[in-house]
């Protein structure tokens, strides 16, 4: 197997345990299905060391040298096979390891051992043991693809893969009829997004020739990126906005976020690796991966940062009034992703991957520590007998810091972070994402609107610190709102484990990514992370266009060291007082004023929370139920009725109508064919003589008229006599000439002759009737002669 | 040409099973089955030769056995493969012995008439994908239609009459005009050459006038459209699949559906260009239509097979809108499409008929949960399904991204006579692509149905898990879906030059400006007419002038007088 380049043996490693698992696992003991799963997972994460900073002794660190000798952007490139080649379009299977999917690897390789081991304990008594690990490593997996695949469509099989996984998770009990739908919810709003994703892949493609990462970003190729596509915006515009589309429906922004509080269904160790951690971030990574695209149209971020704030405000007021421990959690992930997202539509690549890294650490160790609470809690539920109680209700729990020490020092750190306070991870992920908002500013637009997103998302942080802190009280703090809270115990060591270790890295990972000011030197290690993505991101605007006005002008903007101080003091501000009005309203258990505020002035306002908008409800009537009943009525009108009904059986109904009435004369007597014979002649004729009325044609040639009978068809026209008047006294004349009467189909008649009426007499034979037709002749030089009288 | 004995002994094997099938006794089922299964298994087996004599680098026809046949009507048997046609053989011969194998214990009744029918049903099939004659084609395509009839019409459901018969009248419909048209095509082709023959390397030499390639190809294209299906004229499919016993349902869309396909890229846009380009728009219209249609009535259906042969309609939408893109992309995942379509909607309909044969109801509001009861065949069910809604890695995906991605360029690549060839290339591909989300709806929607949520119903609780013969249809189907997922390359290079010389020859075809029937590169222009009549006038005033001079009583005659 040496001809596996190693890159690809880092996401190979988790699938080998998967399909290992999944074949076999239901033979092995747990014991063994669990070390398999662990082991293939921390192998690939030690790989992942090896490849990026190397091993003391063994050597590795090619990425490590790549950056110092200046080419991080370029890393490590590998080529397993080619995959499609379909005349001058080829896919390789290659991966690529610089300095930003490094960064990703790591996140993903790091907390998914954590959570394999936080499962061991979490799952132990789920009867599909294996079935759990074999999807979890497979979902590794997959994420290892996404983020490794050095074009869209290999990051495309990473990209649905986690999707499937995903609604495998979600649905894993999926006896629970809502929890399968759940699953199917996630997949098929997924797959909306990935239709975009298609469709932003075709546009590049067609526009560049080239899928992949390092050919799209050069010149070259870029050069069709300004060339103007739908409405004079230019081409990057469009494939960045449906490629952004697809990452809504990833990573859970509007409209297409849906999806995420419903996956809360899934096993809690699954919620924080894939619903908080790894998964739905691959849509920012994505974004940040194609910056040299973004960076070349200012809509395209325009609609990116917008989004995510909007994101960001709309699911922290949908989590005030949550209930549910996860849901709270779900919808503060949706949140802090729309955080992500104005990072990254500012152009603020870095605090992009910084948030995007600090919140996998301190939303990890939330989930992780609901888990432990809920497992705590049902241990409470199951010892008081309290069936039917809801693991995961807040409003029953309470006082918890007595029982679940551990747990609870994590979920205070975690919540620290994630409220924004020094020194916590968060505060400096956070601040970076803020002051990147306030000093941005995009060619052509006010530059108020980077203070737009500056203050959306101040408000959307001073609500996270509040429903964060909300939840905290009401888990951990003042005393216990149930029976079964007072029985519940801390979790064991496989679980706590991971707890701590998440807890330690969301206090210190902001060490790496401190403001840059210009007054004050810093060690580098502050800045590690900024210097480290640098080679990978593109920092300016790309106009290479005849205007290029912007061209190499830096996406984000300058602040002074004294706004920047003064911003993170606000941040920090904010965060304070969202933690001191959580305190105020729940910090010994809801206080009355809650109920007051709930049922009075911030009635409707709570409403609207607690029922998160109405979205779901919206969603339902407008796509869900006309949807199935297009379907419906597509099948019932379309095909049953139009097409089988009308065109296909009344075809044969026409058929068979004719055969029967075949049948029915057909039927060997002569009398029954000789009246058919008869009816039809008399048809025949009737038909015919009603067709035509008698008339006749007049036609001046020299000095005479020639008249033309037209008698008619059928029967009277064959044996009637035609007889004419042509000096218009009513009877039937005789020629003067000839001295013969005038009769028979055509006759001659000098112009004197006639008067200012013929007519023509047709005798029938049979019905010894005579027809009479009469016409007024206009002869062109009576006419003419008239005309001259008149002078 | 070597291993040209191949594709006739092909034909043959199948035949001579059935016929030793109809020689045993009524009574020995097992010998029928035993018989059945031994006579496509080796004809799979011999089927895998043909790599030892194709050259995939090769872009003609290959292994090309060439008989005289019916020397009165100048008809031909001639056979051979190329890149277009030997995956399609090789999925007909593949699918067949694993179709026995899984519904061995469905068949009670006249199983020794079902072997021969189904063994029949072989050598048509293969006999139409390997014809090079276009009336040996046609008499393979008849021969089809015969044994399909019967499996729908004996082993069929309650409403089998009804289905059978709708079934071979649709065909038949369109079929027929065919036929006028070959006879058309045939009595041009002699008209212009002066030699009869039904040939079709020889047919196509001939360039027939706009319009009566614009009518022959309607007829064509009728008779194929129906088979493949494209919407409106769909709706025979899933009559015949919800009344067609198993082996019948799987080979009529494992195979059958094909037919439609591949009929256009043999013969109706090889001979008549200028007709595609012009009728290009509409069945290409047609197929987004059909895409999105059958998606949308795939949803709405309880019954099980019903459902997926709706989405039969669906799929087969890609592979019809792919050819018409001229692309390389197209055409290859057009045909990749159908080997993906084949395994997978296979592997769909073998996994009913496995529910089918323990519950005997196929309708999805029966079933519920079974995943806890079968979660070997709920595992690999869900691979299957997961194939067909085009999940990366799967075949599903491989052929569906390349006839969408095809249609997306395809405004690069159109005919020079025929600018407009597809309106609106990237909005087709546009509205195909949500195809991908219709196709996750009511796949999971049904796959959910089926084998999530609780296990109650009673008698779904003693539902047995795979046999190993069921398990041993299922694995080689779900491991060759892995494989086309993620080792494309080896078949898309058996196709492409195939495909790259289908597109050289019909940009070359579509290019030649209309006129009276004739040989391509051959139209008598209007100068060559006057030349030639200048000629001939010359040639009459030299005659008079030769008879004018005569001195003596020599006889004169012809150009110049002198001899």
């Amino acid at each position: 197997m040496s001809s596996i380049p190693s890159l690809a043996w880092i996401p190979l490693l988790p699938l080998l345990g998967a399909l290992l698992n999944l074949t076999l696992g239901r033979r092995l003991s747990r014991g063994a299905v669990h070390t398999i799963a662990i082991a293939a997972v921390a192998a690939a994460f030690a790989l992942c060391i090896y490849l990026i900073f190397g091993i003391p002794g063994l050597g590795g660190g090619d990425v490590w040298r790549a950056y110092k000798a200046g080419s991080g952007g370029t890393g490590i490139a590998q080529t397993v096979y080619t995959w499609i080649e379909v005349g001058s379009f080829k896919v390789e299977l290659a991966f690529r390891l610089d300095t930003l999917s490094s960064v990703m690897v790591l996140i993903v390789t790091g907390c998914s051992t954590l959570i394999h081991i936080y499962s061991t304990g979490y799952m132990s008594h789920e009867p599909r043991y294996a079935a759990y690990f074999g999807y979890l490593n497979l979902f590794t997996g997959a994420m290892l693809i996404l983020v490794l695949g050095a074009n869209l469509p290999v990051m495309f099989i990473g990209w649905e893969g986690v999707g499937v996984c995903s609604f495998l998770l979600i649905g894993f009990w999926y006896e629970n009829e809502s929890y399968a739908n759940a699953g199917r919810k996630a997949f098929v709003v997924n797959r909306i997004g990935d239709f975009c994703f298609l469709l932003g892949m075709f546009l590049l493609f067609w526009a560049t020739k080239t899928l992949d990462f390092e050919q799209l970003e050069q010149t070259t190729q870029g050069a069709a990126y300004v060339q103007p596509f739908w409405g004079g915006e230019r081409l990057a515009a469009a494939a960045g906005i449906f490629l952004f589309i697809g990452a809504c429906g990833k990573s859970a922004q509007l409209p297409l976020y849906v999806w995420l509080p419903d996956a809360m269904a899934g096993p809690t160790p699954v919620s924080a690796l894939i619903h908080a951690a790894t998964m739905v971030t691959a849509g920012v990574y994505m974004v940040v991966r194609l910056s040299f695209l973004y960076s070349a149209s200012t809509t395209a971020l325009i609609v990116v940062s917008t989004i995510g704030m909007l994101t960001a405000l709309a699911a922290a007021f949908m989590a005030f009034a949550q209930t549910d421990l996860k849901k709270v959690l779900a919808y503060s992930t949706v949140s802090q992703l729309g955080f992500m997202f104005v990072a990254a539509g500012t152009g603020n690549w870095v605090a992009a991957i910084f948030h995007l890294g600090t919140h996998a650490f301190f939303k990890a160790c939330l989930f992780l520590g609901a888990g432990s609470v809920m497992h705590g809690m049902e241990h409470g539920i199951e010892h008081v007998g309290a069936h039917g109680q809801s693991s995961g209700d807040i409003t029953k729990m309470g006082g918890l810091r007595r029982h679940m020490p551990i747990t609870r020092i994590t979920f205070m750190i975690s919540c620290l972070a994630i409220a924004g306070i020094f020194p916590f991870s968060g505060f400096f992920s956070k601040d970076e994402i803020l002051a990147g908002a306030w000093t941005v500013h995009p060619p052509g637009w006010p530059v108020w609107y980077g203070k737009l997103l500056w203050a959306g998302l101040l408000i959307a942080a001073l609500g996270t610190a509040f429903y964060m802190w909300r939840l905290y009280f009401l888990v951990f703090g003042g005393s216990e709102r149930s029976d079964a809270a007072k029985h519940a115990h801390e979790s064991p060591r496989s679980m706590t484990m991971p707890l701590v270790i998440l807890a330690g890295l969301a206090t210190i990972a902001g060490l790496i990514g401190f403001p840059h000011l210009t007054g004050i030197k810093l060690p580098s290690i502050t800045h590690a992370l900024s210097s480290w993505l640098a080679p990978s991101v593109t920092p300016t605007w790309w106009n290479p266009g005849p205007d290029g006005v912007n061209a190499g002008q830096a996406i984000m903007g300058h602040a002074s060291d004294g706004s920047i101080l003064g911003l993170a003091a606000l941040a920090l501000a904010i965060g304070g007082a969202g933690i001191g009005l959580a305190w105020m309203f729940y910090g010994r258990g809801p206080s009355p004023t809650v109920a007051r505020l709930t049922e009075g002035p911030l009635h409707g306002a709570y409403e609207a929370s607690k029922n998160k908008l109405w979205v779901d409800e919206i969603y339902e009537a407008a796509f869900v139920r006309p949807f199935r009943v297009v379907a419906r009525g597509l099948y019932e009108v379309v095909d049953r009725f139009l097409i089988d009904t009308i065109a296909v059986n009344g075809v044969a109904m026409v058929v068979s109508v004719f055969g029967r009435l075949a049948r029915w004369f057909q039927n060997g007597q002569v009398q029954r064919y000789i009246a058919g014979i008869v009816v039809g002649a008399a048809v025949l004729f009737l038909v015919t003589d009603w067709s035509e009325k008698p008339t006749f044609d007049y036609e001046v040639v020299g000095d005479r008229v020639h008249l033309t009978a037209q008698p008619g068809a059928g029967l009277m026209s064959s044996t009637s006599k035609l007889r004419w008047d042509v000096d218009g006294d009513g009877t039937p004349d005789i020629d003067p000439k000839t001295r013969k009467p005038y009769e028979g189909l055509e006759i001659d008649v000098l112009r004197g002759d006639t008067g200012a009426k013929v007519s023509l007499f047709i005798d029938d034979p049979i019905t010894r009737k005579t027809r009479v037709v009469t016409r007024v002749l206009r002869l062109p030089a009576d006419d003419a002669a008239k005309a001259q009288e008149a002078k | 040409m070597p291993g040209s004995f191949l594709l006739p002994l092909l034909i043959a094997l199948p035949l001579l099973g059935a016929i030793l099938v109809m020689c045993a006794p009524r009574t020995e089922s097992t010998l029928h089955r035993g018989l059945g299964f031994v006579f496509t298994t080796v004809t799979f087996l011999v089927s895998l030769l043909m790599f030892r004599y194709f050259n995939v680098k090769f872009d003609g026809y290959q292994l090309v056995f060439d008989h005289e046949w019916i020397p009165g009507l100048g008809a031909r048997f001639k056979t051979g493969v190329d890149g277009l046609s030997v995956l399609l053989v090789l999925l007909t011969t593949f699918l067949m012995p694993l179709t026995l194998l899984g519904t061995v214990k469905s068949v009670e009744r006249h199983a020794r008439e079902f072997m021969a029918a189904m063994l029949v049903l072989e050598a048509g099939m293969i006999g139409a994908f390997v014809a090079l004659d276009v009336f040996l084609f046609y008499v393979f395509w008849e021969v089809m239609l015969i044994p399909m009839y019967l499996l729908i019409g004996i082993w069929g459901g309650q409403r089998r009459l009804y289905a059978s018969i709708k079934f071979v009248v649709y065909t038949m419909v369109g079929s027929l005009l065919m036929l006028v048209a070959i006879f058309y095509v045939y009595v041009q082709h002699a008209n212009v050459t002066g030699t009869y023959t039904t040939d079709l390397e020889a047919l196509m030499q001939v360039a027939l006038p706009h319009g009566a390639q614009y009518w022959c190809f309607a007829a064509f294209a009728l008779a194929f459209a129906i088979k493949i299906p494209l919407f409106p004229v769909h709706t025979w499919l899933p009559d015949a699949h919800v009344e067609a016993p198993t082996a019948g349902s799987v080979i009529l869309a494992g195979v059958l559906l094909k037919f439609g396909i591949y009929g256009f890229l043999r013969y109706a846009m090889p001979l008549f260009p200028h007709g595609a380009a012009e009728w290009a728009p509409a069945i290409a219209i047609l197929a987004v239509a059909g895409i999105i249609y059958g998606a949308f009535v795939a949803f709405s259906q309880d019954d099980v097979k019903k459902l997926v042969a709706y989405s039969s309609v669906s799929h087969m939408g890609f592979c019809a809108l792919g050819i018409f893109t001229l692309t390389a992309m197209g055409i290859s995942g057009s045909i990749y499409a159908m080997l993906s379509h084949g395994l997978t909607t296979g592997g769909l309909f073998l996994g009913i008929g496995v529910l089918y044969e323990r519950r005997h109801t196929r309708r999805m509001a029966e079933y519920g949960g079974i995943w806890k009861q079968m979660p070997l065949f709920a595992g690999l069910y869900l691979i299957v399904v997961m194939g067909s809604a085009g999940l990366p890695a799967l075949s599903g995906f491989v052929g569906e991204y390349l006839t969408l991605f095809g249609t997306f360029i395809s405004g690069d690549t159109f005919p020079e006579a025929f600018p407009s060839y597809l309106p609106m290339p990237r909005l087709l591909g546009a509205l195909a692509t949500t195809g991908v989300i219709l196709g996750a709806i009511y796949l999971l929607y049904m796959f959910q149905k089926v084998f999530f949520g609780k296990l109650d119903k009673a008698r779904n609780g003693h539902l047995r898990d795979l046999s190993g013969r069921e398990l041993a249809t299922f694995l080689p189907l779900v491991v060759l879906i892995f494989a086309l997922g993620m080792f494309p390359r080896p078949a898309l290079q058996v196709m492409e030059p195939s495909v790259q010389k289908f597109i050289r020859d019909y940009h070359r075809r579509v290019a030649e400006p209309d006129g009276p029937a004739h040989v391509y590169g051959r139209l008598p222009t209007a100068q060559a007419k006057s030349i030639e009549e200048g000629l001939d006038q010359l040639a009459r005033g030299a005659d008079r002038v030769g008879s004018l001079m005569k001195p003596s009583g020599t006889p004169q005659a012809g150009f110049g007088g002198a001899q």
